[in-house]
């Protein structure tokens, strides 16, 4: 589509330049300093429709790359939504029985208060690790998307004759980072906090490890490999600075 | 004269309303409030700028916040505290 209306374009501006200079060599005075005028218009002219057809090209260029980055960037996140979703499914599915069995124990404590705790505190644990998987996966579209920015300013840099090589490489760093946060993610989002106690009276010390294993993934993952990914986001916007563009 | 004195009479109340109003909205009266569990769901703030410049793309940059799970943690340890 695009080549198309490149091959229109510049046909467009060929017969543009034909049809002025036949009609220099029709209408033209016959004097010298009359003709010099007449070509010196003539050059200015298609000097001028060289800029517009470099400019509009540069224009068809930036669209292009431009739909071509929210294509992928949707397909991205569509499909690390359908990964996680996955990954869920696939934890529920193995941690049913020791759920099961958590139910029944806890249904067997004679603290009616106690009870109503534990039972919060599971179902929280799970909903805690569900909202912040989500959350992380939020943020890693949205550094998708901030970094697709850069690529089409880096882009546009490179149509107007920058060096974009170090901006292009720092991207590509950004991108291997953001997958990486991906996997994490996905693998945080594939844990379960199921907590197990024999009697009553180990129940706070069962849930307490519990929560202290969600607390040292949830961190570990923000500080890891979320905070890598924002970086390498950061270094790419940096290497564009770097251009002065 | 009656008439009168009952449209000044309904313009006060009519800016009693809207002061009370302004005053309720100022002070986070109508924020969401939290989860019955206490736990705030995390949220990326606003989207993305169409603008491409190396100071909006920075400023984006800058808006995008990670979080901090503690606060929700710390909600579980009241729980726990109770154990």
């Amino acid at each position: 589509m695009n080549k198309k209306f490149i091959i229109i374009v510049t046909t467009a501006i060929l017969g543009f330049a034909f049809a002025f200079s036949v009609a220099a060599q029709t209408s033209a005075p016959t004097t010298g300093a009359g003709l010099k005028d007449r070509v010196k218009d003539l050059r200015q002219n298609i000097g001028n429709i060289k800029i517009q057809t470099k400019t509009e090209l540069t224009d068809i260029k930036i669209k292009a790359k431009r739909a071509e980055l929210n294509i992928q960037l949707k397909a991205t996140q569509e499909a690390a939504k359908k990964r996680i979703e996955a990954a869920r499914e696939e934890a529920k599915k193995a941690v049913e029985a020791r759920r099961t069995e958590l139910k029944d124990k806890i249904s067997k404590l004679r603290d009616k208060k106690k009870r109503q705790i534990v039972t919060r505190l599971d179902e929280q644990m799970a909903r805690l690790n569900i909202q912040w998987t989500d959350h992380f996966s939020n943020v890693l579209n949205r550094l998708s998307e901030i970094l697709g920015k850069i690529e089409l300013r880096a882009t546009k840099a490179e149509t107007s004759g920058k060096d974009v090589t170090a901006v292009k490489t720092a991207i590509q760093n950004a991108k291997a980072a953001i997958e990486t946060a991906r996997t994490s993610v996905e693998t945080q989002a594939k844990k379960t906090y199921v907590a197990t106690f024999s009697s009553e009276t180990g129940l706070g010390a069962a849930f307490k490890a519990v929560r202290d294993q969600l607390h040292k993934d949830l961190f570990g993952l923000r500080d890891g490999a979320m905070k890598s990914a924002r970086e390498a986001v950061q270094n790419s916007l940096q290497a564009l600075k770097s251009l002065n563009f | 004269m009656n008439t009168s004195k009952t449209w000044v009479w309904v313009i006060i109340i009519i800016a009693a309303l809207a002061l009370i109003g302004w005053l309720a909205w100022y002070y986070g009266f109508f924020s969401p409030v939290a989860t019955e569990e206490g736990v705030q769901q995390p949220s990326v703030q606003q989207p993305v700028s169409d603008r491409d410049t190396t100071t909006d793309i920075s400023n984006d940059l800058n808006s995008v916040d990670i979080g901090n799970p503690d606060q929700d943690l710390k909600q579980l340890d009241a729980d726990l505290n109770q154990l």
